[in-house]
């Protein structure tokens, strides 16, 4: 063992009887090496732990163009940001989170991009607040995994120069420079013989708080995915091997991997976008019949309990569209056709945020959950 | 400190006549190997020195390289790995063959030489060059003539089923040699056909080999390589020293792998990386540990040694 790192075990035994009916079979033996110790000041579920708050706004979006309008967007933050804190001034509400000292991670998703990715106007939005409250833009960056998909949206455009845009690597399986060494997750899967994940490296080493902006989206594995699989598979590398056939382990290796430290700590808040989304075939946006507008955007400490209120979303819009319930695991409707929503490629695994939960995520009972709607 | 053995060195396998001496010059071929029929044209020829050699009766290999079978495995990216390791192996004084084209030429060279297997390439003219600056580069490695590091024993029936799964073996990097028996220092044996791996589970080597890495255990292997499964590794010793050599497959398909991390079982204090067209590459993130030292390759196009020393 590196005298340096930290070896800890899943603990499957204090999630007995917490487990949904099939995904809990079998949880691989996962074993997680960090340099850092298990905190008892997370970041998440942090100061609000079940709290969510949701900003609509008609205007936030155009349905047609998908033209955001920037506006708009920056009154949701306010307004969002305010309601969750109960601060009045902007100001006061991101010092909450943030100093002037911090060097900021902004974990953005591009795995829909150049369509569906974290909305520029928002993560604009939140350098912005930022900057307000004396962080200088260098101690700034926005990062993804996969430089082409970073690129694809233009952040640059809407940001300070000095601003840091940063892709852990160029293209799939490129490199393992940009993840950290010696904080990883080992698994085998399905017998692969590549069977760690490591983490990105400047979440190990350079970021002193990260702000997570997810994308409103199902996923074909995972169910949906929000905050807890852009604060796991966003950050690791070789992730994708959890898949296989119709087998995803995507139930116990999206909380496993986000519980490792010093993600749960340094990740101090979560803003979701959902002023446009994916209800199928996600977390791409191959199809844009799939495509959809829910003019959202919802704010947290407590990644969980977002994820769980994302469900709803998800899981409303699939019933609108007469779709399967992403918890349906029907073999009838497993097919590699997912541009026809009655099929999917995996048996999906929503019950990732309920795992999630007995992991010291958050809270993820819908009636223990408080949301706060605001409507702009 | 180290020095140079006498190495094997694979050799060019040329039909042409002397007439196409200038473009083998041009490529910066030295050497060459001639049927017997072209032998009196070579004589004179002024650069190259010419050796006749026959092809017949040496093992005919497939080139080298990767291939993806999306249709034959299952939702998995990860390229099948064509590698000749585990012929030469079940032939460890065998006479083989490749002919190759293009890039594939170096590539076949480097594997041809990491088994330390006399092998003679014919290639095309796109093949010459690749195969000239990996026979220079070739030529300047030292080995330190250390024994091979394994940590199963295999004892090869001769089986086509033998073969198989000591061709996955070689790919998964699962550290074997050949054995007649049980050997003291190998921490696994098997001998297909044993209540542990009957001859009728062979029929699927995969889970053959599953079976045997999960008796094995990875806590034991002495070689792990994470981020890239293209990269074929392969090992000796001596007792202060320990030479990685590392085949990247890829290569084939014109691909440098990224940076890769690789564990050793065992604490080396420092370690030196040789890397083909890449000589000012240097290991990162060196960690030797008490029980196991890590560093990260920071690429590979086709072929490097590592020498880690204690």
């Amino acid at each position: 063992m590196n005298r340096r790192s930290f070896i800890y075990l899943a603990a499957p035994s204090l999630l007995a009887g917490a487990m949904a009916e099939t995904a809990a079979e079998s949880i691989p033996d996962y074993r997680i090496t960090s340099r850092f110790p298990h905190s008892p000041n997370h970041g998440a579920p942090g100061s609000y732990k079940g709290q969510v708050v949701r900003v609509h706004a008609e205007k936030s979006i155009d349905s047609g163009s998908a033209r955001v309008d920037r506006a708009v967007v920056k009154r949701m933050l306010s307004a969002g940001m305010q309601s969750l804190t109960g601060c009045t001034r902007d100001q006061d509400c991101w010092s909450r989170f943030i100093s002037s000292n911090d060097i900021v991670g902004i974990k953005v998703n591009c795995s829909g991009a150049p369509h569906i990715m974290s909305s520029p106007e928002i993560v604009a939005g939140i350098v912005d607040n930022l900057v307000a409250i004396g962080v200088p833009a260098r101690q700034i960056w926005i990062y993804e995994r996969f430089q082409g998909q970073l690129k694809s949206v233009g952040y640059d455009r809407y940001v300070p120069n000095s601003v840091n845009i940063w892709a852990a690597e160029k293209d799939f399986r490129g490199s393992i420079l940009g993840y950290d060494p010696k904080t990883y997750v080992e698994v085998d899967f399905f017998g692969e013989e590549d069977t760690r994940s490591f983490m990105t490296r400047p979440v190990a080493d350079t970021f002193t708080k990260i702000i997570n902006v997810p994308k409103m989206k199902e996923h074909q594995a995972a169910g949906v995915t929000g905050c807890l699989k852009n604060m796991s598979y966003g950050h690791f590398s070789n992730v994708d091997r959890s898949h296989r056939f119709t087998k995803t382990n995507t139930y116990s290796f999206i909380g496993t991997l986000a519980s490792v430290e010093p993600i749960p700590t340094k990740v101090v808040l979560n803003i979701m976008d959902g002023l446009s989304g994916v209800w199928q075939a996600g977390p791409f946006s191959e199809y844009p019949q799939f495509r959809f507008y829910p003019k959202q955007i919802l704010f947290g400490t407590d990644p969980v309990a977002m994820d769980r209120i994302l469900i709803d979303v998800i899981e409303e819009k699939r019933k609108a569209e007469g779709a399967p319930s992403i918890f349906d695991r029907s073999p009838s409707h497993i097919g590699s056709d997912n541009s026809n929503p009655n099929f999917n490629a995996f048996i999906r695994e929503p019950g990732h945020v309920e795992y999630a939960s007995h992991l010291g995520l958050g809270i993820c009972e819908r009636d223990r959950i408080k949301l706060k709607a605001i409507e702009l | 400190m180290l020095f140079l053995l006498a190495l094997v060195l694979p050799g060019l396998y040329w039909q042409g006549g002397a007439e196409t001496a200038l473009l083998l010059r041009q490529a910066g071929i030295t050497h060459v190997l001639v049927p017997a029929s072209q032998a009196a044209s070579w004589k004179n020829v002024s650069g190259i020195d010419a050796k006749t050699a026959d092809p017949q009766g040496a093992v005919k290999l497939p080139a080298p390289g990767i291939s993806f079978r999306m249709n034959r495995s299952s939702a998995t990216r990860v390229p099948w790995v064509n590698s000749n390791g585990w012929q030469f192996m079940r032939r460890p004084t065998g006479r083989f063959y490749y002919d190759v084209s293009g890039a594939s030429s170096a590539l076949a060279t480097a594997e041809a030489f990491c088994y330390g297997t006399d092998a003679m390439i014919q290639t095309d003219a796109a093949g010459l060059r690749p195969l000239a600056q990996m026979l220079k580069f070739l030529e300047g490695i030292k080995s330190s003539g250390g024994a091979l590091v394994s940590d199963i024993g295999f004892v090869d029936d001769g089986s086509p089923a033998a073969g198989e799964v000591m061709n996955l073996l070689v790919r998964d990097n699962l550290l074997f040699k050949i054995v007649h028996a049980t050997e003291p220092g190998l921490k696994l044996t098997v001998r297909l056909g044993s209540p542990e791996y009957p001859v009728s589970e062979a029929k699927n080597p995969d889970a053959m080999v599953h079976r045997i890495r999960a008796n094995l255990t990875d806590e034991r292997r002495t070689l792990r390589i994470y981020g890239t499964s293209v990269v074929v590794a392969r090992l000796t010793r001596t007792p202060d020293h320990l030479q990685l050599q590392l085949l990247n497959y890829g290569f084939a398909r014109g691909t440098r792998v990224g940076a890769f991390r690789v564990r050793i079982c065992g604490r080396y204090s420092k370690a030196q990386l040789h890397s083909y067209e890449s000589p000012g590459d240097q290991l990162v993130d060196y960690d030797p540990e008490s029980d196991a030292t890590e560093f990260t390759v920071p690429g590979l196009k086709a072929y490097a040694v590592i020498d880690l020393f204690k």
